[in-house]
Protein backbone atom coordinates (compact mmCIF):
# COMPACT_ATOMS: atom_id res chain seq x y z
CA UNK A 1 0.00 0.00 0.00
CA UNK A 2 1.20 3.35 -1.10
CA UNK A 3 1.17 6.59 1.41
CA UNK A 4 -2.12 7.63 0.15
CA UNK A 5 -3.88 4.48 0.83
CA UNK A 6 -2.07 4.32 4.81
CA UNK A 7 -3.79 7.77 5.08
CA UNK A 8 -6.99 6.93 3.92
CA UNK A 9 -7.15 3.93 5.57
CA UNK A 10 -6.02 5.97 9.32
CA UNK A 11 -8.80 8.52 8.53
CA UNK A 12 -11.26 5.54 8.54
CA UNK A 13 -10.06 3.62 11.51
CA UNK A 14 -10.17 6.93 12.96
CA UNK A 15 -13.80 7.80 12.76
CA UNK A 16 -14.91 3.49 13.39
CA UNK A 17 -12.52 4.47 16.99
CA UNK A 18 -14.94 7.07 17.51
CA UNK A 19 -18.50 6.38 16.04
CA UNK A 20 -18.32 2.45 17.37
CA UNK A 21 -16.25 2.98 20.42
CA UNK A 22 -17.01 -0.88 21.49
CA UNK A 23 -15.06 -2.51 19.24
CA UNK A 24 -12.02 0.39 20.08
CA UNK A 25 -9.25 -2.38 20.61
CA UNK A 26 -9.72 -3.46 17.13
CA UNK A 27 -9.36 -0.38 15.56
CA UNK A 28 -6.62 0.90 17.81
CA UNK A 29 -5.02 -1.94 17.24
CA UNK A 30 -5.61 -1.48 13.09
CA UNK A 31 -4.13 1.97 13.41
CA UNK A 32 -1.19 0.81 15.33
CA UNK A 33 0.05 -1.59 12.30
CA UNK A 34 -0.89 1.52 9.78
CA UNK A 35 1.06 3.98 12.20
CA UNK A 36 4.37 1.36 11.98
CA UNK A 37 3.74 1.11 8.22
CA UNK A 38 3.24 4.77 7.99
CA UNK A 39 6.66 5.26 9.32
CA UNK A 40 8.46 2.96 7.23
CA UNK A 41 7.66 4.95 4.13
CA UNK A 42 8.11 8.36 5.98
CA UNK A 43 11.84 7.26 6.32
CA UNK A 44 12.62 5.17 3.26
CA UNK A 45 11.59 7.83 1.47
CA UNK A 46 12.59 10.70 3.36
CA UNK A 47 8.81 12.33 3.15
CA UNK A 48 9.06 15.77 4.13
CA UNK A 49 6.05 17.62 6.40
CA UNK A 50 4.60 20.59 4.47
CA UNK A 51 1.54 22.79 4.87
CA UNK A 52 0.40 21.39 1.79
CA UNK A 53 0.42 17.58 2.80
CA UNK A 54 -1.28 18.76 6.13
CA UNK A 55 -4.12 20.35 3.94
CA UNK A 56 -4.73 17.32 1.92
CA UNK A 57 -4.73 15.28 4.95
CA UNK A 58 -7.22 17.01 6.71
CA UNK A 59 -9.33 16.68 3.59
CA UNK A 60 -8.97 13.35 3.00
CA UNK A 61 -10.23 12.61 7.25
CA UNK A 62 -12.84 15.15 6.36
CA UNK A 63 -14.61 13.85 3.41
CA UNK A 64 -14.41 9.93 4.73
CA UNK A 65 -16.62 11.53 7.30
CA UNK A 66 -18.72 13.25 5.23
CA UNK A 67 -18.86 10.02 3.20
CA UNK A 68 -20.07 8.21 6.63
CA UNK A 69 -22.33 10.67 7.53
CA UNK A 70 -24.21 10.32 3.97
CA UNK A 71 -23.96 6.16 4.25
CA UNK A 72 -26.03 7.19 8.12
CA UNK A 73 -28.34 9.46 6.23
CA UNK A 74 -29.04 6.57 3.78
CA UNK A 75 -29.96 4.49 6.90
CA UNK A 76 -31.88 6.49 9.16
CA UNK A 77 -33.76 8.63 6.89
CA UNK A 78 -35.25 6.30 3.80
CA UNK A 79 -36.93 9.55 2.32
CA UNK A 80 -33.03 10.65 1.68
CA UNK A 81 -31.87 7.51 0.71
CA UNK A 82 -31.05 8.00 -3.15
CA UNK A 83 -29.95 11.51 -2.57
CA UNK A 84 -27.44 10.55 -0.05
CA UNK A 85 -26.37 7.42 -1.87
CA UNK A 86 -25.91 10.19 -4.82
CA UNK A 87 -23.86 12.42 -2.72
CA UNK A 88 -21.36 9.57 -1.17
CA UNK A 89 -20.53 8.33 -4.53
CA UNK A 90 -19.82 12.38 -5.66
CA UNK A 91 -17.49 12.76 -2.74
CA UNK A 92 -16.28 9.41 -3.13
CA UNK A 93 -14.80 11.58 -6.35
CA UNK A 94 -13.57 14.31 -4.54
CA UNK A 95 -12.06 11.31 -1.93
CA UNK A 96 -9.62 9.54 -4.81
CA UNK A 97 -8.61 13.50 -6.63
CA UNK A 98 -7.15 13.73 -2.56
CA UNK A 99 -5.39 10.95 -2.81
CA UNK A 100 -4.07 11.30 -6.43
CA UNK A 101 -3.00 14.79 -5.26
CA UNK A 102 -1.18 12.98 -2.03
CA UNK A 103 0.64 10.78 -4.23
CA UNK A 104 1.97 13.85 -6.27
CA UNK A 105 3.21 15.54 -3.14
CA UNK A 106 5.42 12.66 -1.57
CA UNK A 107 6.08 11.16 -4.82
CA UNK A 108 5.26 8.07 -2.90
CA UNK A 109 3.90 5.79 -6.38
CA UNK A 110 4.06 6.74 -9.49
CA UNK A 111 0.79 7.33 -12.15
CA UNK A 112 0.02 2.96 -11.62
CA UNK A 113 -1.19 4.02 -8.46
CA UNK A 114 -3.08 6.93 -9.12
CA UNK A 115 -6.89 6.54 -8.76
CA UNK A 116 -9.04 6.60 -12.17
CA UNK A 117 -12.22 7.14 -10.41
CA UNK A 118 -12.44 10.55 -10.08
CA UNK A 119 -15.62 11.64 -11.47
CA UNK A 120 -17.88 13.58 -8.85
CA UNK A 121 -20.74 13.93 -11.44
CA UNK A 122 -21.78 17.43 -11.09
CA UNK A 123 -21.03 17.74 -7.83
CA UNK A 124 -22.56 21.25 -7.01
CA UNK A 125 -22.13 23.16 -3.83
CA UNK A 126 -18.95 21.86 -2.52
CA UNK A 127 -15.93 24.20 -3.02
CA UNK A 128 -12.52 22.64 -2.30
CA UNK A 129 -10.09 24.31 -3.12
CA UNK A 130 -6.78 22.21 -3.59
CA UNK B 1 5.34 50.24 22.04
CA UNK B 2 6.49 47.49 20.34
CA UNK B 3 5.23 46.86 16.48
CA UNK B 4 5.33 43.44 16.27
CA UNK B 5 2.03 41.15 17.65
CA UNK B 6 2.84 40.19 21.57
CA UNK B 7 0.45 37.02 21.04
CA UNK B 8 0.50 35.06 18.15
CA UNK B 9 -1.08 31.68 17.30
CA UNK B 10 0.50 28.59 18.09
CA UNK B 11 0.98 25.66 15.91
CA UNK B 12 -1.91 23.71 17.11
CA UNK B 13 -4.30 26.76 16.77
CA UNK B 14 -3.45 27.34 13.67
CA UNK B 15 -4.33 23.50 12.65
CA UNK B 16 -7.26 23.93 14.27
CA UNK B 17 -8.18 27.05 12.54
CA UNK B 18 -7.01 24.88 9.03
CA UNK B 19 -9.78 22.34 9.57
CA UNK B 20 -12.52 24.42 10.45
CA UNK B 21 -12.05 26.79 7.76
CA UNK B 22 -12.24 23.46 5.43
CA UNK B 23 -15.35 22.66 6.79
CA UNK B 24 -16.68 25.86 6.00
CA UNK B 25 -15.13 26.02 2.75
CA UNK B 26 -16.79 22.86 1.84
CA UNK B 27 -20.16 23.14 3.57
CA UNK B 28 -20.76 26.82 3.54
CA UNK B 29 -22.62 29.01 0.18
CA UNK B 30 -20.07 29.48 -2.46
CA UNK B 31 -19.86 33.46 -2.65
CA UNK B 32 -18.05 32.77 0.60
CA UNK B 33 -15.47 29.69 -0.79
CA UNK B 34 -13.62 32.79 -2.33
CA UNK B 35 -13.30 33.85 1.37
CA UNK B 36 -12.20 31.00 2.68
CA UNK B 37 -9.79 29.59 0.00
CA UNK B 38 -7.46 32.77 0.65
CA UNK B 39 -8.18 32.22 4.78
CA UNK B 40 -6.54 28.57 4.01
CA UNK B 41 -3.97 29.93 2.16
CA UNK B 42 -2.93 32.52 4.62
CA UNK B 43 -2.92 29.52 7.32
CA UNK B 44 -0.80 27.60 4.44
CA UNK B 45 1.31 29.91 4.41
CA UNK B 46 2.06 30.51 8.41
CA UNK B 47 2.20 26.67 9.03
CA UNK B 48 5.19 26.44 6.29
CA UNK B 49 6.70 28.88 8.26
CA UNK B 50 6.47 27.07 11.87
CA UNK B 51 7.73 24.10 10.28
CA UNK B 52 10.65 25.48 8.82
CA UNK B 53 11.16 27.36 12.23
CA UNK B 54 10.29 25.24 14.63
CA UNK B 55 11.68 22.19 12.34
CA UNK B 56 8.85 20.46 13.63
CA UNK B 57 9.17 16.50 12.32
CA UNK B 58 6.56 14.44 10.21
CA UNK B 59 5.75 11.48 11.55
CA UNK B 60 2.63 9.22 11.89
CA UNK B 61 1.80 9.87 15.74
CA UNK B 62 1.59 13.76 14.69
CA UNK B 63 -0.23 12.60 11.42
CA UNK B 64 -3.15 11.26 13.21
CA UNK B 65 -3.37 14.10 15.30
CA UNK B 66 -3.88 15.79 12.54
CA UNK B 67 -6.53 13.56 11.40
CA UNK B 68 -8.48 13.40 14.82
CA UNK B 69 -8.64 17.11 14.93
CA UNK B 70 -10.04 17.80 11.66
CA UNK B 71 -12.44 14.86 12.43
CA UNK B 72 -13.33 16.41 15.81
CA UNK B 73 -14.71 19.18 14.81
CA UNK B 74 -16.51 17.83 11.91
CA UNK B 75 -18.21 16.11 14.39
CA UNK B 76 -19.12 19.14 16.82
CA UNK B 77 -20.26 20.58 13.47
CA UNK B 78 -22.67 17.69 12.17
CA UNK B 79 -23.80 17.62 16.29
CA UNK B 80 -24.74 21.36 16.37
CA UNK B 81 -26.35 20.80 13.39
CA UNK B 82 -28.81 18.57 14.64
CA UNK B 83 -29.03 20.02 17.96
CA UNK B 84 -32.17 22.62 17.10
CA UNK B 85 -34.02 20.46 14.94
CA UNK B 86 -34.04 17.39 17.45
CA UNK B 87 -34.71 19.30 20.60
CA UNK B 88 -36.13 15.92 22.43
CA UNK B 89 -32.25 15.07 22.09
CA UNK B 90 -30.68 18.49 22.91
CA UNK B 91 -28.81 17.54 25.59
CA UNK B 92 -27.81 14.32 24.43
CA UNK B 93 -26.13 15.69 21.70
CA UNK B 94 -24.81 18.58 23.76
CA UNK B 95 -22.80 16.34 26.11
CA UNK B 96 -21.19 14.40 23.47
CA UNK B 97 -20.35 17.55 21.37
CA UNK B 98 -19.07 18.98 24.93
CA UNK B 99 -16.96 15.79 25.01
CA UNK B 100 -15.88 16.12 21.85
CA UNK B 101 -15.07 19.23 22.36
CA UNK B 102 -12.53 17.86 25.25
CA UNK B 103 -11.21 15.48 23.11
CA UNK B 104 -10.26 18.53 20.36
CA UNK B 105 -8.62 20.42 23.33
CA UNK B 106 -6.56 17.00 24.46
CA UNK B 107 -5.24 17.03 21.02
CA UNK B 108 -4.21 20.73 20.54
CA UNK B 109 -2.31 20.44 24.12
CA UNK B 110 -0.59 17.25 22.70
CA UNK B 111 0.29 19.27 19.67
CA UNK B 112 1.12 22.48 21.91
CA UNK B 113 3.92 19.64 23.31
CA UNK B 114 5.18 18.80 20.04
CA UNK B 115 5.79 22.07 18.70
CA UNK B 116 7.77 23.11 22.50
CA UNK B 117 5.49 25.97 23.10
CA UNK B 118 3.31 24.54 26.25
CA UNK B 119 3.02 27.08 29.04
CA UNK B 120 0.03 26.68 31.32
CA UNK B 121 -1.47 29.96 30.30
CA UNK B 122 -1.53 28.35 26.87
CA UNK B 123 -2.60 24.72 28.07
CA UNK B 124 -6.29 24.07 26.94
CA UNK B 125 -8.60 23.21 29.43
CA UNK B 126 -10.12 19.58 28.79
CA UNK B 127 -13.16 19.09 31.06
CA UNK B 128 -12.01 15.41 30.29
CA UNK B 129 -12.98 12.52 32.95
CA UNK B 130 -9.42 11.06 32.52
CA UNK B 131 -10.11 8.37 35.70
CA UNK B 132 -13.25 6.73 35.10
CA UNK B 133 -13.80 4.62 31.89
CA UNK B 134 -15.78 6.75 29.78
CA UNK B 135 -16.02 6.17 25.71
CA UNK B 136 -13.15 8.06 24.91
CA UNK B 137 -10.81 6.66 27.59
CA UNK B 138 -9.20 3.88 24.86
CA UNK B 139 -9.05 6.64 22.61
CA UNK B 140 -6.60 9.08 24.85
CA UNK B 141 -4.82 5.75 25.95
CA UNK B 142 -4.44 5.24 22.71
CA UNK B 143 -2.52 8.11 21.48
CA UNK B 144 -0.36 8.33 24.50
CA UNK B 145 1.57 4.74 22.69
Amino acid sequence: MDLSELLDNLTINQIKEVKLAKYHRSYSEEMRNIMADLELIIKKKRVKLTARLIRLLVVLSQINLHIWQAKEIMINEPSRFKESMKLGHQLNGIRNQVKNLIIEEVSSGDSVRKKTNINTDNLKGWQISL
Amino acid sequence: MKKERAVNFTFAELLDKLTICQIKEALLPQMLARKYCLELKHLEHDIDLFIKQKRIKLSAKFLRKIILLSQLNLHVWFLKDRMLPEHKRYFKLLKFAQELNGLRNHIKNLILQESKEITQAKRRTTFLDYKNKMWFSPLILSLRK
